[in-house]
This record gives structure tokens, sequence and C-alpha cells, in this order.
């Protein structure tokens, strides 16, 4: 069985241009929108990617921003430059 | 006794603006979205404008070019006030911080006089042009149609008096806090025959009235041109000559140039793309104007800048053109 990953973010405009690169990235994530919290579920990974997100806010975008918007997150994290990936070891 | 907690969502009933929702969909709206499209009031005026009773107050037809719908057009940086203040507070104090390092160091003080010529021939007086292209922008947000688009340009306004007060603040730099360089750069705005050509460019420009051919003529053309031209390859010559430090104090401009002219390429591609009619008068101002600013900046390249660096620049700007699929200025 593979566990889910996940990741809570702030329901906010900054938020929302992360969510959908998520979605646009990740075809088997599941968007949850709770009171002011947005919650993304996915199988076994989940990535974002930095080029994704520039490309819809149309201006650069340091990845480790995204931190200060994190509610809470489950799963291994690797951190780059420009991706943020979250998994399960199975 | 028990206590139950328990959290309760509310459903919102409306996720935008009707006007955004119309547009965009009913889903949630960006702020730039939300800031920027369908905003202008473009029906039920009262009066007709006292100064100009052929037309209402906002309206489409004060430019030739024709647009079925103007809020095609979106700025690639998706700038709204909010946006665009933050960007530039984040820009503005990383110049402060050049700057205060450039005094404190007193970094202008070992420059050679011919250097010290190179700037205050060269980019001194460009204050004055930089006065100008805030004025025609601020024409443009005036007499444009459609929020996307007249907003791009008063936020170029209001750039452009920034870097105006940059060149300004270099000329009292290299002067130790005295006014005698600038009042010299005023003189050659006015008087140096080599500047003349660039002054008829802008002050022909303040008073063309179709908003568009403003545009293209000081965003896209002279622009174009006089920024790679004054702020590449003049600090490349700096450099060579080692007054590199200058750059320090002129970067605020390139990183300005470079961001700009995204939301110009974006502009003229939309424009060029929706008819062939508006082609053909977009190629006619950019022929009619870059043949004057190349003929403007010749003069000033013979002030001491290397011969190559205008035929470099004409043939950089006319690729560019040809991605927004115009033909480009002729050296």
């Amino acid at each position: 069985m593979t566990s889910l990953v996940y990741m809570n973010l702030q329901d906010t405009d900054y938020a929302r241009s992360i969510v959908d690169a998520i979605v646009q990235d990740n075809p088997h994530a599941e968007i949850q929108h709770q009171p002011s919290m947005i919650r993304i579920e996915a199988q076994g990974r989940l990535d974002i990617r930095r080029e994704t997100v520039e490309e819809l806010t149309g201006s650069v975008w340091d990845i480790q921003e995204m931190l200060m918007y994190v509610i809470t997150l489950g799963g291994n994290v690797v951190e780059e430059d420009d991706s943020f990936s979250l998994y399960w070891n199975s | 006794m028990s206590v139950e907690i328990k959290t309760t969502t509310v459903e919102t009933i409306r996720n935008t603006f009707s006007h955004t929702r119309r547009r965009f969909g009913d889903k949630v709206a960006s702020r730039y979205q939300e800031a920027s499209f369908d905003l202008e009031s473009a029906t039920n005026f009262h009066y007709r404008p006292l100064w100009q009773p052929d037309k209402l107050l906002n309206d489409a037809t004060r430019t030739a070019v024709v647009m079925a719908d103007w809020y095609t057009v979106s700025d690639p940086r998706q700038y709204y006030y909010g946006a665009y203040v933050q960007a530039r507070a984040k820009m503005q104090e990383n110049a402060e911080h050049d700057y205060a390092f450039c005094e404190k160091r007193d970094m202008l003080a070992g420059l050679s006089g011919a250097n010290v010529q190179l700037i205050s021939t060269l980019l001194l007086p460009l204050r004055h042009a930089e006065m100008g292209a805030n004025m025609n922008n601020s024409n443009i947000a005036a007499d444009g149609f459609g929020t996307s688009v007249t907003q791009m340009h008063m936020f170029q306004a209001m750039d452009r008096l920034g870097i105006a007060q940059y060149l300004s603040r270099i000329g009292l730099m290299l002067d130790d806090g005295d006014v005698q360089l600038l009042a010299q750069a005023k003189q050659q705005w006015l008087n140096d025959p080599a500047w003349q050509g660039m002054r008829r460019y802008v002050e022909d420009t303040l008073v063309v009235r179709d908003w568009f051919e403003l545009t293209v003529a000081q965003n896209l053309v002279s622009d174009g041109l006089v920024y790679p031209l004054l702020f590449h390859k003049l600090d490349e010559q700096l450099t060579a000559n080692g007054a590199g430090q200058v750059g320090m104090l002129t970067e605020f401009m390139r990183l300005w140039f470079a961001e700009s002219q995204r939301w110009v390429d974006a502009l003229l591609k939309t424009v060029v793309n929706e008819s062939a009619a508006n082609k053909a008068l977009v190629q006619g101002w950019v022929d009619h104007w870059s043949h004057r600013s190349v003929e403007a900046l010749q003069a000033l390249a013979a002030l001491g800048l290397d011969p190559s660096a205008l035929d470099t620049v004409c043939s950089e700007f006319d690729s560019r053109l040809k991605k927004l699929g115009l033909t480009g200025a002729q050296a």
C-alpha cells in the first residue's frame, strides 16, 4: 500500500498560483479547499517546479518563499533550487 | 459535561466579481485579474468631454489601431498596483544600497577625466529625455483604453521619473554634491548640436496625438535603441576604461530595461497579430520613428562611443522586431 504525501498551504492569492502549478505538474494530486487553507494530497509523490510557478505568475520565484505559507507537510522532502518534492520510500 | 469542538465550513457564494467571472469563468481569480480587466467605464457617459467633443470620455478610438477587445492585452509580469510597488521597492532597496556603498567608499573620486567626460556628456543630459518619457507615458495612460493597457503605461511613467532621479544623483555624486555638472548637462540638452536630434525626437513625441503611435515611438523604438546604447554599450566601454564601478549606479536601468521589454513585446505582439491593418500601421510607425531615432543616436555615438556600437544595437533591435513579426530599423 502506498501512503499519501500531503501539504497544507494558507489560502492566499500567492498560494493559489502554486496550487495551480501543482495541479499542472501532478495530475494525480487531489486538492481540498478548507477554511482559509488548501490541502494537497497525492499518492506516493508530489513535485513543485519553480518553472511552472514562474510561468503562471510571470515573475521570478524563490522556491523557499513558499515555506512562509506552508502550514504542514508530510513526506520525505527533497529541496532543490528548481524543485521541491515530497515522497515516501516504499 | 462534554464540549464538542467542530469545524464549520462556510461555502463562498461568489468566487469573484461578476465582470471578472464573465471574462475568466466562475473560479477564484488572481489579484491581477481582478485589478486589471474590464474596470474602465465603457458605457453610459452623461457628457462628452469639453476638450474633445467628438469622443467619449473613455474612447477606444483615440488611436488608429483597432482591437476587438483591448483586454486581450495582458502584462506578462502580472503587475497591478500592489505587485508593481513591491517589485520596485525591492529593486530600489538594492539600488539604494549600491549608491550608498559608492558614496561611502567615494568610488567616483578616482575616475579619469576621460571617463567623467563620457558620463557627463552621454548620461547626464539623458535625464531630460527620461522626463519626456515620463510625460509621454502619462499621456498614453490618459488617452489609452483598457486598464490592463493603461496601468502598464502609468507604471512605466513612474519608473522613468525614478530613472531621471538616479541619473541626477550620479551627476551630484560626480560633482561632490554640487550641481555644476547637472547645469552643464542641461545646457548640453538645450544647445549641444549632438544632443539636438535626441531633443527634437523627445519634443516631437510629446505632441503625438495617437497614443499607440506614441507607445511605439517611446517604449519600443526610442527605449529599444537608447537603452542598449547608453546603458549597455557605454557601460562596456566604461568598464574597459577601468570605470566598472559606474556600472553599480546604472544597474537599476539595465534590470528595469530587461523587465520592461517584456510587456512592450507582449503588447506589440498582441496588437500586430490582431489584424493585417494593425500590422501595417505599426510597421509604418516603426519605420518612421526608428529612422529618426537612429539619426539622433548617430550624433550622440560620435561623442565618444565605439564606432561599431550603434550598428550592433541596431542589428539586435532588428532581431527583436523580427520576433514581433515586424521588420527592423536601418542604421
